[in-house]
């Protein structure tokens, strides 16, 4: 049976990224905000919670600039 | 099971920083070879992509063993582009983000529900897919 997964992504004026999975259970979850997470940058912090079915990437702005 | 995750964007993707930069309405040039980035503090810097931000003040864009980084006199571009350090950054960013998710959830194979700009400036997207 088809199973719908929904994915909400909202990224902030400051880089900031956040991912919602709907509808996929937690090993998927994991999956789809994975791959999100690598294309990103390098995670620096993964906390798992059983109460919901949300995952945050959180995108923090680290672009160096070359004033020197 | 859920999660929260915390990364650091680092821009490695020269194909979405185009896109992101051509969103932005940022002309650049591109040169293998190197081209050199007018206004920095009278020196002779030189970036394989160029951002002509205005008539007088480039942003280079180099390539570090982390990812891009930008090369700019700041001054010069805030005085004539009207754009601080910071919004450059920051703006370039969020767009270069939006490219990223944009590829990789095309690439998993969802299909894009919406994909709106909030009035906080914020974007949000709704990406769907049945298996």
């Amino acid at each position: 049976m088809a199973v719908r997964t929904e994915l909400h992504i909202e990224i902030t004026p400051d880089g900031e990224v956040k991912v919602t999975v709907k509808g996929a259970s937690g090993g998927e979850c994991l999956e789809l905000t994975k791959a999100l997470e690598q294309e990103l940058g390098v995670v620096v912090d993964r906390q798992m919670t059983s109460d919901y079915y949300q995952s945050t990437v959180t995108a923090e702005d680290t672009v160096k600039i070359g004033e020197d | 099971m859920s999660h929260f995750t915390t990364v650091q964007t680092k821009i490695k993707n020269l194909v979405s920083l185009k896109a992101a930069l051509k969103d932005l309405g940022y002309e650049f040039v591109e040169d293998e070879q190197g081209v050199e980035v007018r206004g920095y503090l009278g020196q002779k810097e030189r970036a394989e992509l160029v951002v002509r931000a205005s008539k007088t003040y480039d942003i280079g864009v180099k390539k570090t063993a982390e990812g891009y980084e930008f090369v700019s006199d700041w001054w010069g571009i805030e005085t004539t582009r009207g754009v601080t350090q910071e919004e450059f950054v920051k703006t370039v960013t969020q767009r270069y983000a939006y490219h990223q998710v944009l590829s990789e959830v095309a690439r998993q194979g969802y299909t894009i529900e919406t994909d709106e700009v909030q009035q906080d400036q914020t974007i949000s997207i709704t990406v769907r897919k049945w298996q």
